[in-house]
Parts: structure tokens; sequence; C-alpha cells
């Protein structure tokens, strides 16, 4: 392994996260992501149309409704679109992920960094064989990286693949029981 | 009682020191009981309440409080003598043993590698024993994880000392070809210590709140109308006596009542830190950051140097005025809890820079630090005033439809000089191997870190930042979230690159 040393490092040496080669999710996670969109949909419409339609409580005119199923389709779009670019990079020693339409973020996970990893796939998801997979580290309380869209293959490869990493960077740092459970 | 004896985990390289389970000394009863009172009066009070209707509906009201305080103190001193009698411990390899617990038994063990903090403090009524209590922290969970109250110094410091020496043969056995300490420093080396002049400098800027809540109070009318408020009638008429009903009399006793309150507040901070850290003494022991402190209760507290994620300096408005900034080492916060961070209280810049090169010898002692974009300014002032104001007086519109409300305006450009100093105050700067990012408003903060220790990255671009190339950066220490916003994308993406390069190719254990 590489030891502890002071040269002077020219940034342009080391590898470039401008350079990187982010791969796609899978197409089909674009129209799975557009379920949550659904959800709320159908949670807000059904006591609109009740109120208006047979109770007669709730006027909004075709104005209203226009502008309704407007937002509505601008949702639908915004997530489609989302799912679009969202985008995933796996290197050999961190996995790099990014996303945002208008906001761009980009963040990635050293493997011997992480201290566990989640494998997740609701009900939709497991239908069409997609799986998502969360990392966590040491930092912040959260989830870390989220890497939602993968085939559920390549989810399950690239899981083994970060803790085959993981246990390797234990075992050059000594003894730590924290990896895997 | 304890029928773990057969432990078969005895390893004959450690020196066999505690091989039997061992008690606490009885005075740990006393502990246990003040354990209990902290316990009672933290929550304990609401659930009596139910106890209360017992007294009030009672014939003698006097004499049931005395049969209830009487039950209820001989329950607490019954339970801390069982708590002292079913309490064990025992030191087995590099592990520590306890047992405790009377109709839960626990059964505990700690590993000495997941030990963060390691606590010896000794309350007042230990004093005239010579005992002590040590409390250690690991990372995780939520306070104490074992407290062996009521053991000798000598056996304290000596439990100590293998926690320590054990951390530093496994951190010594892993492949790092060069060794960070300072040169074998033989013993323990003072590093600074606390005058009481610096614990009143630190207790004044302590609770800067204060000075503010006094400044703006002084110079509220709204202030003045709310202790007339508070005053009662009979009260206002006593004073109008006593001085005359003259408004200038009313104002100064108004004036001289907000000053005593105030210097009241003061003084209570300034004791507060004298009591906390009288006799402060940080040594510095091969690996190991020691701090002595404490007026009443001496307390003693040990931090091992690789678990340091970043060191901190930090002064507010007063602090600065006496030019004194405290020292903050901080430690991995791990699940929200608020890390015990190791403070060396009111020092100067120069003992400052001075320490920081004792705790970490290779962190570099000049940074060159870079500004951040001036877009920063107005992207503040636009989101974090205008925005707020803007919409406090749709509201107040909304509300009064009084025009003169619209005054508030006059706050935006008055704040703009405030969100351009906080703009200077931003500055960071990267070297190979550690990160300096400072903040700041009327005080500063400056953070330094050592990269290979961050956790996780992240460049963030709005749609403005990515017109003129610029982004925020956020970095994820085991101790908190850093951020500079507003900086060349270029930078941050070098940032990015070198952060990760480091954590990558690093052998060292980052905590």
């Amino acid at each position: 392994m590489s030891t502890f040393s002071n040269t002077p490092l020219t940034i342009d040496e080391l590898p470039k996260v401008a350079d990187i080669t982010f791969t796609a999710l899978d197409p089909k996670y674009r129209w799975i992501n557009l379920s949550q969109p659904l959800l709320i949909l159908a949670i807000i419409s059904t006591p609109m149309v009740i109120l208006s339609f047979i109770t007669d409580q709730l006027s909004l005119g075709y104005l209203g409704w226009g502008l309704y199923c407007v937002i509505v389709l601008l949702s639908f779009a915004y997530h489609y679109v989302a799912a679009t670019k969202r985008r995933y990079a796996l290197r050999e020693a961190d996995l790099l992920y990014q996303e945002g339409i208008f906001w761009h973020t980009t963040t990635a996970v050293a493997f011997n960094r992480v201290q566990h990893i989640d494998l997740t796939h609701g009900p939709l998801e497991r239908k069409y064989n997609i799986a998502t997979i969360k990392c966590f580290t040491a930092g912040g309380s959260s989830v870390d990286l989220k890497v939602p869209g993968l085939p559920k293959e390549d989810a399950e490869v690239l899981r083994a693949f970060i803790l085959s990493k993981t246990a390797q960077a234990d075992a050059t740092t000594g003894p730590d029981d924290q990896s895997d459970e | 009682m304890t029928n773990q004896m057969n432990n078969n985990m005895a390893d004959n390289t450690a020196k066999p020191t505690t091989e039997k389970w061992r008690r606490l000394a009885p005075v740990a009863v006393i502990f246990y009981i003040g354990r209990f009172l902290r316990a009672f009066i933290k929550d304990g009070v609401v659930n009596m309440m139910p106890l209360a209707i017992l007294v009030l509906s009672a014939d003698s009201a006097s004499t049931m409080v005395i049969y209830i305080a009487t039950a209820l103190g001989s329950l607490m001193v019954l339970s801390a003598i069982v708590q002292y009698l079913f309490f064990r411990y025992r030191l087995v390899g590099n592990e520590l043993l306890i047992n405790e617990g009377v109709i839960k038994r626990k059964h505990r063990v700690i590993n000495f590698e997941r030990i963060q903090n390691i606590n010896i403090d000794q309350p007042f009524y230990f004093r005239p024993f010579s005992l002590v209590s040590l409390a250690i922290e690991t990372a995780g969970a939520k306070g104490d994880e074992g407290n062996l109250a009521g053991i000798s110094t000598v056996e304290a410091n000596h439990i100590r000392d293998q926690i320590l020496q054990q951390q530093n043969q496994l951190k010594a056995e892993q492949p790092q070809t060069d060794e960070t300490t300072i040169k074998d420093a033989p013993n323990e080396q003072l590093l600074t210590q606390t005058t009481t002049a610096d614990l009143v400098r630190y207790g004044l800027a302590s609770n800067s709140m204060f000075w503010l809540a006094a400044v703006i109070g002084t110079f509220s009318t709204q202030f003045h109308k709310q202790i007339e408020n508070w005053l009662t009638p009979e009260q206002i008429e006593f004073i109008s006596k006593l001085f005359g009903d003259d408004m200038l009399w009313a104002t100064l006793v108004t004036f001289l009542l907000l000053v005593a309150g105030f210097s009241m507040l003061v003084l209570l901070s300034i004791v507060g830190a004298i009591v906390k850290f009288n006799g402060y003494q940080l040594t510095l022991s091969k690996d190991t950051l020691k701090r002595k402190s404490g007026l009443i209760n001496s307390h003693e507290e040990s931090l091992n140097l690789a678990k340091i994620q970043a060191i901190v300096r930090r002064s507010n408005f007063i602090s600065a005025w006496l030019k004194r900034e405290n020292l903050i080492c901080r430690q991995t916060s791990s699940g929200g809890r608020q890390a015990n961070n190791f403070l060396v209280p009111a020092r100067t810049a120069q003992q400052c820079a001075e320490l920081i090169t004792a705790i970490a010898p290779d962190s570099p002692i000049d940074v060159a630090t870079a500004p951040i974009s001036r877009r920063y300014i107005r992207k503040t002032w636009l989101l974090k005033v205008c925005l707020p104001i803007l919409l406090v007086s749709i509201f107040i519109l909304f509300l009064s439809g009084d025009l003169r409300m619209l005054a508030i305006w006059l706050l935006a450009p008055l704040c703009y000089p405030l969100v351009v100093k906080r703009w200077r105050k931003y500055r960071f700067g990267l070297t190979p191997e550690h990160g300096l990012i400072s903040s700041g408003f009327i005080g500063r903060r400056q953070v330094l870190f050592e990269l290979f220790k961050v956790q996780r990255v992240v460049i963030k671009q709005s749609p403005v930042q990515r017109k003129h190339n610029l982004a925020t950066l956020e970095i994820y220490l085991a101790s908190g979230q850093l951020t500079i916003p507003y900086m060349p994308i270029e930078l941050a993406r070098q940032w990015f690159d070198l952060i990760y390069y480091r954590t990558e190719t690093s052998s060292r254990p980052w905590f």
C-alpha cells in the first residue's frame, strides 16, 4: 500500500471526477419513479373528486381543473426527467452518484469508509426486478449514497463487490467489528 | 452470585492486574444515591403526581408527607446499597467486564478498542477517601457505557494507562511505517494551563447571548414596557414612593434593575467557568491528551490523538475583543449525540497555534487561503434578508394594511454590510494532507482537518452557480458537516479528487 508521503502533488496526477463517464439507471426505473407522484395524486384527487362531483361542496370550475391537471402533468414530467438525470459510476475504490435537473449534485462513497450497505426493493421494484442500493458511512446520520433503479442482479453483484472491498480495507487497518451485519 | 468466573479470555501478555471480580469502595453508595436523586428530579417527579393526590386526600397531610418521604428515602438508600453490592468489574486481556443490576442482570463487555473517552472524576465526597470515578464512553453509546464509581486513584490511573497502552499497541501493529507521534516523549508533557484571569475571560465570553440581550434590551423601549408589565402596580407605587414619581427616576431604576440582573447572569457564567475549569491543565503523554480541571469536583479526561476528527479554533465577538480563542478537538458524534468535545478555554492566538503544533505535529503552520465568490453576497442578501422581509411585509399588509410597517424594508440595506462581513470571513485552503475552512460572522470559526478522515464529499451546483462556474462543497466528517459555499468549480473538483485520493490510499484508521 502507499505509505505516508509528503511530496508536492500535482492535482493533475489524481484521478479526476470530471473525467468519469457515468452509467445511466435502468430505463424501467423512470416509470417506477412515477409511482410516488401517482400515490400523492391518488391521495389528493380522491377527496377532491368526491367533494366536487358527488357532494358538490367544492367548485373549481374549468380553469381550476385545468390548472390542476397542468400541475399534475408537470409533476409527472419532473419525476420522469429527474430519473433520467440520475447516474452512477463505479471506480476501483469508490462509488459515485450524480443527480439533479436544476441543482446538480455529485457525491461518492469510498469503500474503506462504508459502515454498512442496504439493498432494498419495494413491491413495484420487485415486480420489475429492480433494486436500490444504500451506503452508509460515519459522516451524517442518514443514507450517504443511494443508487436506485439498478437491475436486481447488478445490485447484488455491486453489494458483494463493495463488501469485499470494505472487508479488505478493514483487514489492513486492523480488526474492526462493524463491517457487516 | 457471579458464576462467570471461568472466563477463558485471560490474555497472558497483559500484566495480571485485576484477575478477580472486584467491588467498588463502599462510599460508592453515596454516588448511587446522588445518581438516584438526579434521575428522580429529572423524570421521577412527574411520575410522583399520583402521590400528591394521596397526600391531599389524607386526613393529615403532613404525616402523609413524612411517611412518603421516609419510604422513598429508605427505598433510595436500600437500592443504592443493593446496587453497590451487585456491582462487580474485572479487567481481562483487553476487555473490561462489568456485571451489575439486581432484577435485570447486566453483563457488559467493553473492548478497549471501542473506548473513545476515559473520564476520571472526583466528586467532593470521594475526596477524603482519595477515591475517584472512572467513566468510559464508547463510540455509538449514549452517555456513559461503564462507570466505575468509587475506585482508588491509583487503580483508576492503572486502568486508564492499560487501556491507552493497549490502544497504542493496536495502532502500532497496523501497517504504518511512519510514526506520526512526537519523538518518544518519556512522560507527560505539560502543554498548557489556565490562570483564573483566563477563566474569567472565558466566563465573560461563553454566554454571549446575554450581552446581545443586554445591548438590545437597554435600547428597546419594548423592554421598558415589559418591565412595567412585569412589576405589579403596588411595586411600581412602592418604587415611585421611594424615588418620587419622576419619569427620570423611573427610567433610572429600570435601567439599574436591568444592569443588576445582567451582572448576575455574567457573574454566574464566570463562576460556572471557574467551577468547571479551575486549575485546567492539558498534558500530552505519547499519544494521549489529558485534561485535568475542576474546583469542587475534579475532572480528568483523556483522549487518544488518533480519535480527533477536526481541530476547531473558535471565538465570538467578546472573546475576539478579549483576544482569546477556544480550541476544540472534535470527536465522532454518532447517533445524533453531541460528542463530548475536548475544549481548551481562552487561549491567545499564539497559544492556539502552538497547541495545534503539539497535538497534530504534521499540520501545516500557514495555510494559504482563498476567498469565496462575491456572488455569495448577493445570493445571501436576497435569500436570507430580502425574502423573509418580503414575506413579513406581505403578511403585515394583509393583516393591518398599515403602510408605515413597510419601514422594515430599511433593514435590507442595513443588513447588507453584515452579509459582506460574513462573506469576507469565509476562506478555505487546501494542503496536500489537510483542509482548512474558516467562517464566521462577528466571531470566527476555523476548522482544520486531515483529508483522509473525511467520510464523504458532495459537490452541489445551482443553475446560477453553473452559469458562473461556481459550486458549493459539502464535506462530511464523522464529527459533523462543513460547507464551502460559492467556490470556483475547478477548486471544488480539486478538493473532491484530493480528498478521495487521500481516503482511498490511506491505510491509517480514521477512528
